[in-house]
């Protein structure tokens, strides 16, 4: 992995949203890099904010979907501000460098098409003659290890099961070669037996085509599988970012901590799981202080009234606590 | 062993009807020949992918769909074939509480209607009504404040919450969770599951848990159950069916699903191969032979029957004894 060379440079990413009662901030001040040839996971709970950010990023939020939004910062791809960019010019990014999945293939997919041709359709995008274009769409499903693919190449997304659609999915996107591929939610509507194919599948072309993964995921147990790097966002605030041990072996701040031990990963009789009392804050109040005061056990007289900035407590573990920042050793449980 | 549910060589086939006169062209067998037994008190885990009849089993058991055979008792009174009257006793013994706590509440009406449907409907006295609803709500730490509003006004959780609680207003025995927490975010299942512990203690309730999370299931069950394409493939203690597997499916479900932590990366893998044949065209045998690393002739041509390996501990695999063991999985 090349940890000096930037697939993505996420700068003070600011999300709002119009709504009936006021702007609601979905994504404050998020700043993050994902390195060339790494999976950067991007876990939270619901409302966190990690779809917007994708979203974001990928020029999806706009004036019909969200009449009235703001965007904030800054995103470096390639040299290029994506913030900044008309959407003729990002239709040129999108596909042909970032590319992104979702969580149910089936409504990505048109149902009144056939899979091979939506794959077809993405590749002739490059004025690729017709006779080459079918054979990349063959190409690209043996590929994504679809079996029988000239049999699936003819099926309607319909036809074919979860597992299948969300291959091809990929294997559209890969038509074009992106350097970055975002994924939202890969494997949550699917078996984990199947999961565990499109993780591997997922982790195989990782290493064949030296492209970058940016992971979303609510889910743990897929950041322990597959993960390079992990960041924990918490009612649209990056919380805690690290490596993936560093995550689950030393997590610092108190959300994280919670999280984890709310997993549960014994039997009854290891006793009762840690549980998170209180709500998410109301995205529409600006809240000074930390967004997780309420509900934190360690606070301090001034997470009340400085918000906590993110901080560098060792080499590449960043979290943005007033006191996992200032004590070195065990915290309070 | 004293027995609550009794269920034996349940059955659910359903007709695919195509052509002109809609005749029956074949069957959906999804629930096939399956028997097993809860204990007053206990939790049974029911584990298995999509289409492999869990929910199934769990609708059979309320009788919510008839039976094509087969026998379900609840404290030896049969439910399958219970007259209306008899039936209308036996479902105040039985509650479920469903994935989607949304979709199970009516959305026009308040929290309090809601919750006072069951005990209405069982003829209780108006003057008792809420006193016991809320006591319920505190059981399941909610306050009284819910009660005036909408269903959708609640978090996921506190919907959930709710679900249980109208569940449990007729005192059942017997609790049918199906995926209660697949909908609910981590922070949020860990209180729903808390409480569900609680409940079971101060209640002595009796548990049939579904869900195809295996974490979950084991920090629930007593008893583990896994179902594949609506036949029982193992049933056993939770530590024996879920740390030492012995059947391939169980074995390739245990290794697909996520470790616990990053450290468990480099573990042994037993990967199913494929996706799941469909149920109208089921595979002749074993129904796992296509997708099983291990198979051999005779998975192809014998169906396996349930084997006690060990005590308690059964499995339905031909070659469950010379099967290469499975790494240990830490918790």
């Amino acid at each position: 992995m090349d940890q000096t060379r930037r697939a993505l440079c996420v700068q003070h990413l600011d999300i709002q949203f119009s709504t009936p009662h006021g702007m609601a901030r979905a994504v404050q001040e998020v700043s993050f890099d994902i390195h060339a040839g790494e999976i950067y996971a991007l876990v939270g709970e619901s409302g966190c904010g990690k779809t917007s950010a994708a979203h974001a990023v990928m020029g999806l939020i706009n004036r019909i979907n969200a009449p009235g939004h703001r965007i904030g910062g800054r995103v470096l791809f390639e040299d290029k501000d994506l913030l900044s960019l008309t959407e003729e010019e990002m239709c040129h990014v999108r596909g042909r460098s970032l590319g992104m999945i979702f969580q149910n293939p089936l409504d990505a997919l048109n149902p009144l098409y056939r899979a091979g041709y939506q794959v077809y359709e993405a590749i002739v995008l490059d004025k690729i003659g017709k006779i080459e274009a079918w054979r990349r769409v063959a190409e690209l499903f043996n590929q994504v290890k679809l079996s029988d693919p000239e049999a699936r190449m003819r099926s309607y997304p319909q036809e074919l099961s979860g597992g299948m659609r969300q291959r091809v999915m990929i294997g559209m996107m890969l038509a074009r070669n992106p350097r970055l591929l975002i994924a939202d939610e890969p494997t949550t509507a699917l078996d984990v037996t199947i999961q565990a194919q499109v993780l591997e599948l997922i982790l195989a072309l990782r290493a064949a085509l030296e492209m970058s993964v940016w992971l979303i995921t609510h889910d743990f147990g897929i950041v322990a599988e597959i993960a390079d790097r992990v960041a924990v966002m918490y009612a649209g605030v990056l919380v805690e970012e690290a490596d993936v041990l560093g995550i689950f072996d030393n997590p610092r701040h108190p959300y994280t901590r919670m999280l984890m031990a709310s997993l549960p990963r014994g039997f009854k009789r290891d006793g009762r799981l840690r549980t998170i009392a209180g709500l998410l804050p109301d995205p529409t109040l600006e809240i000074p202080g930390c967004r997780f005061r309420d509900r934190c056990p360690a606070k301090i007289e001034v997470c009340a009234t400085q918000a906590p900035a993110l901080v560098e407590i060792t080499p590449g573990h960043r979290v943005a606590c007033h006191v996992a920042a200032t004590v070195k050793g065990d915290l309070p449980p | 062993m004293n027995p609550l549910v009794e269920v034996s060589h349940l059955e659910k086939h359903f007709e695919i009807r195509s052509g002109l006169w809609r005749t029956v062209s074949s069957h959906v067998r999804a629930v096939d020949d399956v028997s097993f037994a809860i204990a007053a008190g206990e939790t049974l885990g029911l584990v298995g992918e999509s289409g492999s009849g869990k929910s199934t089993v769990a609708r059979l058991l309320l009788r919510l769909i008839t039976a094509t055979g087969g026998s379900v008792r609840l404290e030896g009174r049969e439910v399958t074939t219970a007259r209306p009257a008899e039936m209308k006793a036996l479902r105040r013994k039985m509650g479920i509480v469903f994935q989607d706590p949304a979709a199970s509440m009516n959305p026009r009406a308040k929290i309090k209607w809601s919750l006072r449907r069951p005990l209405v409907t069982n003829g209780f006295e108006h003057a008792r009504i809420d006193d016991q609803i809320l006591a319920m709500l505190a059981k399941v730490n909610l306050g009284p404040e819910l009660l005036n509003r909408y269903p959708h006004q609640l978090s996921g959780g506190q919907q959930q919450r709710i679900s249980v609680a109208r569940a449990l207003l007729l005192r059942p025995r017997l609790l049918v969770l199906d995926e209660p927490t697949s909908a609910l975010d981590i922070s949020v299942q860990a209180q729903v599951l808390n409480i569900l512990l609680d409940l079971q203690e101060a209640f002595g309730l009796t548990y049939l848990f579904i869900s195809h999370d295996l974490n979950v299931v084991r920090y629930v069950s007593d008893r583990v159950a896994i179902m594949y394409l609506g036949k029982l493939m193992e049933i056993g203690p939770v530590e024996a069916v879920l740390q030492a597997p012995r059947h391939p499916y169980t074995q390739g479900l245990a290794a697909s699903s996520p470790p616990m932590s990053p450290h468990q990366r480099g573990r042994q893998r037993v990967l199913l191969a494929e996706q799941p044949p469909s149920l109208i065209d089921l595979p002749t045998g074993c129904r796992l032979h296509p997708r099983c690393p291990f198979r051999q002739t005779i998975c192809e041509e014998t169906r396996p029957e349930l084997r006690e390996l060990a005590p308690g501990h059964w499995a339905a695999c031909h070659l469950a004894e010379n099967l290469p063991a499975p790494q240990p999985r830490d918790t």
